[in-house]
């Protein structure tokens, strides 16, 4: 094998801006975020394949559901918003937690095979085994879990042990035969195709009201453990035996966090079906924002996955009238180059 | 660390493998044509009506009942012909690229080429292009994609996970282009865009049976052409200059053919996948190194592959049809997960 090219000339500066620079950062940002996640909202709820004047969407919102907008606005764009708003949250806030349970920049519930998992185990229990679509956020979970599971494995199989890009890899080849296997099941089973269809490329459409209040819960959980995992993850990204110098047991945290990750991810694939890089991107982007302290990086990323996810909506639903391009797919078109980037960067070491 | 291909045999093993005897090389690939050919007479004779043997094959010479001759010449002989001639396209670009790359993983359909060429077929497509003409666009979005990676290649390094990862990504965006194109043809061009995407080769027509062989017509003997200076390539480009290969001009030329390949393959059959990953594999596994000899067993395993999988698709749920996409992505993707874990091992 020959050897690898010289080294970069040119390496990305380590963000260490003064403290109190840092500190006015740290509180603007997610103000400024904020006031973003309002506006994608007011944009979700306000731009559709329905032309609405903006009054009429004012009115409908409190309006007792006798006209035509009424009913858009309560029943179809409402939900749907509100499903990015949760979905995007728990993708975002995924992605950070993995990304530092693995010190890996590549992790996130799309690399580690967590949200193709899931939408196997989805199509698997719903198409073929007659599963009520209520459960499918357990069988997101269960799909999720053993997807990250056999990624982590094949990765750890190598003699040279458990290289970032490596582990990505292991979970996109994961990722590659999950998808292709749900593939095979869905043109077997043709009744439930094109719904299924639809949801499996990551979509918010046609989401059902019904379908968001039962996983509440479910999601404080989450984003409560993920704020109590903030400390542990600050002491881990100091290297494991700081961590453990600090009072940390990093496969506990590790385990913990990941456990996290594959819940958060199983809401939002139930939710929006596999959408595909958004868990990638956010973190990054929020890193970039705050720097890397995980309480911050935490909140910035779940403000900022719903900008993100609800915008790639709004954009679907305008680009191509009179159909709509799944929100997912425009997360991937944004997401993958960052995907290339990255691993076509020298710094991420093999 | 870069990882090291398993099925490029180090220099110790190739020395190991060298005293194959010649009559094997050119035994091996005469096998295979034959067993090509077996499996084209036994398609004949198969399908949603069986007709015996016999009478299938004088229904090709155009003898016969008519009803015999129709659904032999004009439904099953050309979708024969296109699963043959698109395996070996495959199979082809798969061994030239992974040869080139030093990669077994980097195969067409895995970092993105075949994803370049299905976007540029579904552009063309709504552009409302001839048949005939889409595996030019196929080719030129296959050339551009290997050019992209070609060129991430030079920032990575050819032989390790992360030339294949940044495929990957590659692959990721072509396919949300896909995508969001279909999503912009004109309602009349929709059918043939959706057809084609599945992967499958039902209702092959004569008009793709010609663009397919027009294309192979060009491509193979192209491959076949440069595979002498491959060899040379493949033991480090410090060797290649030193037996008086143009170590730049070969690889560009290599790439150029196996991205045509795959152009050709996917404009007349849509992306099935794997095919051109496993094919080199097994015509490696059979004949050692690189040589003419293998480049005509992976064509030829491709073929068998693609022919096969076609069959099993219309035959094993009769009387639902899955697209031979479908089927060798199935039984595939394992075999992709398994590499995987053995290129760890070495």
């Amino acid at each position: 094998m020959t050897t690898t090219a010289p080294p970069p000339t040119r390496t990305a500066p380590e963000r260490a801006p003064s403290a109190g620079a840092g500190a006015l950062r740290t509180v603007v940002t997610p103000v400024v975020l904020a006031v973003l996640l309002v506006a994608a909202l007011a944009a979700s709820i306000a731009i559709g394949s329905v032309p609405l004047p903006l009054g009429e969407v004012v009115a409908a919102l409190g309006g007792a559901r006798e006209l035509d907008s009424h009913l858009i606005v309560q029943d179809l764009r409402l939900p749907r918003t509100l499903s990015g708003v949760v979905a995007g949250s728990c993708l975002a806030v995924a992605g950070v937690l993995l990304q530092g349970a693995t010190r890996n920049p590549l992790a996130s519930p799309t690399l580690l095979g967590i949200t193709s998992g899931g939408g196997f185990a989805v199509v698997l229990g719903v198409a073929v085994l007659g599963m009520p679509s209520s459960y499918a956020v357990w069988a997101a979970f269960l799909g999720g879990a053993g997807a990250a599971g056999l990624a982590l494995a094949l990765a750890g199989s190598g003699r040279d042990g458990m290289s970032p890009v490596r582990l990505a890899l292991s979970g996109a080849v994961i990722s590659l035969l999950l998808s292709s296997w749900t593939r095979a099941i869905l043109s077997l089973n043709e009744t439930h195709s094109d719904e299924v269809r639809h949801w499996l490329a990551g979509s918010l459409a046609g989401r059902d009201a019904a379908a968001l209040p039962p996983l509440l819960p479910l999601l404080l959980v989450g984003l409560v453990a993920a704020v109590l995992l903030a400390r542990p993850l600050d002491a881990l990204s100091l290297g494991d035996e700081t961590a453990v110098g600090l009072g940390q047991r990093p496969g506990r945290v590790r385990l913990l966090a990941g456990a996290v990750a594959v819940g958060l991810s199983a809401i939002a694939v139930a939710l929006a079906g596999p959408i595909a890089f958004l868990g990638l991107i956010v973190p990054h982007l929020a890193r970039f924002l705050v720097g890397s302290r995980h309480r911050d990086v935490l909140l910035a990323s779940a403000l900022l996955g719903p900008v993100v996810l609800l915008t790639a909506d709004v954009v679907g639903r305008v680009v191509a009238p009179p159909t709509e391009v799944q929100a997912g797919v425009l997360t991937a078109l944004i997401g993958a180059p960052v995907l290339v980037r990255i691993a076509s960067r020298k710094k991420v070491g093999l | 660390m870069s990882i090291t291909t398993p099925t490029l045999p180090s220099p110790a093993e190739e020395t190991a493998r060298r005293p194959l005897l010649p009559a094997r090389r050119l035994l091996l690939p005469a096998a295979l044509a034959l067993a090509v050919l077996a499996g084209m007479v036994l398609a004949l004779t198969m399908g949603s009506s069986q007709i015996p043997l016999w009478r299938a094959l004088t229904a090709a010479l155009g003898v016969g009942e008519g009803g015999d001759v129709f659904v032999v010449r004009e439904l099953r002989l050309p979708r024969i012909l296109v699963a043959v001639a698109v395996g070996g396209c495959l199979g082809a670009s798969g061994l030239l690229l992974q040869g080139l790359m030093r990669n077994p993983l980097a195969s067409p359909d895995i970092v993105g080429v075949t994803g370049g060429a299905s976007l540029a077929t579904v552009v063309a497509i709504g552009a409302g292009t001839a048949p005939v003409l889409l595996p030019v666009a196929a080719g030129a979005g296959a050339l551009l994609a290997t050019a992209v990676l070609h060129r991430l290649a030079h920032h990575t390094g050819s032989g390790g996970a992360r030339l294949v990862l940044v495929g990957i990504g590659l692959h990721a965006i072509t396919n949300a282009g896909v995508t969001l194109v279909i999503a912009r043809i004109p309602v009349d061009r929709l059918g043939a865009a959706e057809v084609w995407l599945a992967g499958s080769l039902h209702a092959r027509t004569w008009v793709h049976v010609t663009a397919v062989l027009v294309g192979a017509a060009v491509t193979v003997p192209l491959a076949f052409w440069l595979l002498r200076r491959l060899g040379a390539l493949e033991l480090g480009d410090e060797l290649a200059v030193g037996v008086g290969v143009p170590v730049t001009r070969t690889r560009t030329a290599l790439l150029v053919a196996s991205a045509l390949l795959a152009g050709v393959a996917v404009a007349v059959a849509g992306p099935i996948g794997f095919v051109a990953l496993g094919a080199p594999h097994i015509a490696r596994r059979l004949v050692g190194p690189t040589s003419p000899a293998t480049l005509a067993t992976a064509a030829l395993v491709g073929a068998l592959l693609v022919l096969a999988a076609d069959l099993i698709g219309q035959r094993l749920l009769a009387p639902t049809a899955l697209p031979a996409g479908v089927v060798t992505a199935a039984l595939g993707a394992p075999y992709l997960l398994w590499l995987l874990h053995r290129m760890g091992r070495r």
